[in-house]
């Protein structure tokens, strides 16, 4: 049989265990699903399929290894580093349709769902027992758990409550080989190896996630928002570690500069203060008395580093004020720049003027304005490069400004990707964060798992090839992350 | 003292004599563990702490480094290991607690010991030296290869030093006492559980339920008003509990109270699970009900309750039993990671590679 009767007939056993509409091959159909979050990476899938329960996703992988078509796992779409970019000759397996909340189970605080439940729906479906799902991407209206988990996606509040990965206690994965297996529950330890740890962040690229177990936390009695203004950055990263060394953990603690706030005031009146080179919002939580002296101690310490504006929000509407100009940070930054090309680095706190100091000089150097908005209490950067997509190179500068940013955050002791995950996107950085040795031990966890090699190919960890041929640009810029490991 | 290089050529001579390895600290563990290779690699020399900066919430240790010394240092910055692992009264060393990933009472409030877990440094069964995650908290580059390797009991590799995440210690701890069956004690530990106290560690023994919280003086005061209880004086009571040091874990050839031939259950089970039909004396209960140990002599006896209740259970100085394709998989791992089967573990994957 030819390859292309061969596909043929893969499509044709795909579809006898779908509902018709939930198989895609038209153009048209296609169009939506060749890029996720980043739109800049964009190819068409040779299909999608939609299905609706673990065992059609059984059977579909089944087809898949048989007929040697890649497969790339899809949640809602949202994902920020073109983890779930189609291959042109590969299945979307988009898990949208799986979207039941399956149990809430108030008594053992845990919520079990399908893997297409969006974020911001557990919490309200959790609402009625006085209990939430910690984890908050800024995109938890859209995002689902499935590519939560993935992507081990953190959000404003994992300095206090962790991230994905801490808060999700079971998962149902099936394997490329068509294997289900059932890891962890409403349970507080698994046995053997921790093959849900390394699912967390696995990228789509380990086993097709169809059910999830996440922990539900008590809603906190009291929350407070805080909005300090500073006159300059380092006044603002200096309050950050005060607070965190008076032993304070706040829920959450976020940074934003000067062109991030001013982007953010214009499209979400905020009353974020204009002139204020940076500001910081810190949410505190707690029992009412504890929230109240708390509130007071983080007011002298931020005044203590100089800040001349504070704003605090006791009731719950305010709050949503104070949090909206922070949470459509992206798209207001997306308004006042044709595009904008998104970091995502992590380094310790200490480094943080350090860190923000180079990136303006490479801002100066390649000429291209940046936006710094980030999650300053775990050092989590999401610096904005601005750019103009339709002026000839500058694209190209903004990669390459951003690709060494994160060569940056390597360099000071931090990673390439703090939530965004890997994808597509940050290849060519790994070859800077691990060594050839680790990348290859690496691939050996991946054929573990997934021997054909069939789940979301060519993402998340680069080949030794590529790594081998970028090999003299990390030696131009000086610094690479460990210069005693031998490097082939 | 940095011992790595001495490590990594007994990995080297271990490889090139196909000769089986196993690792050990202190061996604070051992009576809960099945017996492994005679060829045992101690890294109780590769010690100290290679760095700590208080207010970046983290501290990378050594694997030989004991976990009070670690805890010493924690405590002269205000801050302790969020997991409070067992130590095993000062013997057990950080190698030890992050490669058997036992957590401690604090649990389901404080996170597992694996969470606190953000990077290490690993020999694999190549005798290459490797490091995955780092020193922050949020890390997705790569497989969580630390993640993975805690709780592996050496099976993946040896690992050389770990990166902690490390909190700031509560201002005040008390601990309130109540007189309740344990039926009685699993239901109010899951009526509490909805409400948003500082809770960070409960057990039921003999007839009592314990409830620890911790916080600031203020938040204490507020949470005693809503709980009750009596407060009690147990500093003793939560390191007993948690280094397994209580009198309840006492063996039953030596005790006995206890019922001939029981073996000691570890049972992990959704927390609201009924209570086994045992005598009281024979249950110790903690992690608001998610986690139960109890001595029993029949297997079959626990098997059943296992059924019904969901989780898994582990009868301790046995084998952990597996699933046949949970061990498949473990067992895939295992060799991607120690391909010529080096390293020998308590942790089995039969049948399977």
């Amino acid at each position: 049989m030819t390859q292309q009767n061969k596909r043929r007939q893969a499509l044709e056993l795909i579809r006898a265990n779908l509902a018709d509409e939930n198989l895609i091959t038209d153009t048209a159909g296609l169009r939506p699903y060749e890029c996720d979050g980043l739109t800049a990476i964009r190819e068409m899938p040779w299909a999608v399929a939609l299905p609706q329960s673990e065992a059609q996703v059984i059977a579909i992988l089944r087809i898949c290894k048989e007929h040697h078509i890649p497969v790339v796992p899809r949640g809602a779409g949202t994902g920020l580093s073109g983890g779930a970019r189609p291959n042109q000759d590969g299945l979307v397996l988009g898990l949208s349709k799986m979207d039941r909340i399956i149990e809430v189970d108030p008594l053992n605080c845990v919520a079990r769902l399908q893997p297409g439940v969006r974020n911001l729906a557990i919490s309200e479906a959790a609402s009625e027992f006085g209990l939430y799902y910690a984890p908050d991407p800024s995109s938890q209206i859209a995002c689902s758990i499935g590519g939560n988990v993935a992507e081990n996606s953190g959000g404003v509040h994992c300095l206090k409550y962790g991230l994905t990965v801490h808060n999700v206690l079971g998962v149902r994965v099936v394997t490329s080989d068509g294997d289900t297996l059932e890891l962890g529950g409403a349970l507080y330890d698994t046995p053997g190896l921790d093959l849900l740890a390394v699912l967390n962040g696995s990228e789509g690229m380990l086993g097709i996630i169809t059910e999830v177990t996440v922990a539900l936390l008590p809603k906190p009695e009291q929350v407070v928002v805080m909005l300090a203004a500073f006159h300059t950055i380092e006044d603002a990263g200096k309050a950050v570690t005060n607070i965190i060394g008076q032993g304070i953990i706040p829920a959450g603690m976020e940074m934003m500069d000067q062109l991030a706030i001013q982007a953010a005031e214009q499209f979400a009146h905020a009353g974020y203060p204009q002139n204020a080179a940076a500001i910081l919002l810190i949410e505190l939580d707690g029992g009412a008395q504890e929230v109240e002296n708390l509130c007071r101690q983080v007011e002298r310490l931020v005044q203590a580093s100089n800040a001349y504006h504070i704003d605090t929000a006791t009731d719950e509407k305010e709050q949503m004020r104070l949090w909206k100009g922070r949470k459509s940070a992206f798209p207001a930054v997306g308004r006042i720049s044709p595009d904008y090309y998104c970091m995502d680095g992590t380094i310790p706190r200490r480094q943080i003027t350090h860190v923000l100091a180079s990136i303006e000089e490479f801002s100066k150097e390649y000429g291209l304005r940046v936006a710094n908005v980030f999650h300053a209490g775990d050092g989590n950067l999401h610096p904005l490069i601005l750019f103009d997509a339709n002026q000839p190179g500058e694209l190209a500068a903004a990669e390459e400004m951003g690709g060494r940013i994160l060569e940056l955050c390597v360099a000071v002791g931090g990673t390439v990707t703090g939530e965004h995950g890997v994808g597509v996107e940050k290849l060519n950085q790994m070859c800077v964060q691990f060594n050839a040795s680790e990348l290859e031990q690496f691939f050996a966890l991946k054929h573990a798992w997934d021997p054909h090699g069939l789940l979301n190919p060519g993402k998340g960890i680069p080949t030794l090839t590529r790594c081998g041929e970028l090999g003299g640009m990390h030696v131009r810029h000086g610094e690479i992350a460990f210069p005693d490991i031998e490097r082939f | 003292m940095d011992q790595s290089s001495f490590l990594k050529q007994a990995i080297e001579s271990a490889l090139a004599a196909k000769q089986s390895l196993s690792f050990t600290g202190e061996g604070s563990k051992k009576k809960w563990l099945p017996s492994v290779s005679e060829n045992m690699l101690s890294t109780l020399e590769h010690r100290g702490i290679v760095s700590y900066d208080p207010s970046e919430l983290v501290i990378t240790v050594r694997a030989g480094t004991p976990i009070r010394e670690l805890n010493m240092e924690l405590a002269q910055h205000k801050q302790k290991l969020a997991s409070d692992p067992p130590q095993y009264f000062g013997q057990g060393t950080v190698g030890g607690a992050v490669s058997s990933g036992f957590s401690g009472p604090g649990r389901p409030w404080q996170g597992a010991l694996r969470d606190a877990v953000l990077g290490i440094e690993l020999i694999n069964g190549k005798s290459e030296v490797l490091r995955f995650g780092g020193q922050v908290m949020k890390n997705v580059a790569g497989y969580d290869v630390s993640r993975l390797a805690t709780g592996a009991f050496g099976c993946l590799g040896l690992i050389l030093s770990a990166s902690l995440r490390v909190h700031p210690a509560a201002e005040h701890e008390q601990t309130f006492a109540f007189d309740f069956s344990a039926e009685r004690a699993v239901e109010y530990c899951r009526s509490i559980a909805r409400m948003p106290l500082p809770l960070s560690a409960t057990c039921w023994v003999a007839g009592v339920l314990y409830i620890r919280l911790s916080g600031t003086e203020v938040a204490l005061q507020a949470a005693q008003t809503k709980l009750g209880g009596e407060l009690v004086l147990a500093e003793q009571l939560w390191p007993q509990v948690r280094d397994h040091q209580h009198s309840f874990f006492k063996p039953a050839a030596i005790d006995h109270e206890k019922p001939a031939g029981a073996k000691l259950w570890r049972l992990i089970v959704p927390p609201a699970s009924v209570t086994p039909k045992v005598d009281e004396d024979a249950l110790l209960i903690e992690w608001g009900g998610g986690l139960r140990w109890m001595w029993h002599s029949d297997d079959e006896f626990v098997a059943q309750y296992i059924r019904e209740a969901g989780g898994w259970s582990w009868a301790m100085g046995e084998p952990i039993r597996l699933g046949e394709e949970e061990c498949k998989y473990m067992s895939a791992l295992k060799l991607a990671f120690d391909p010529h089967d080096l390293f020998s573990s308590p942790l089995k994957f039969e049948g399977h590679g």
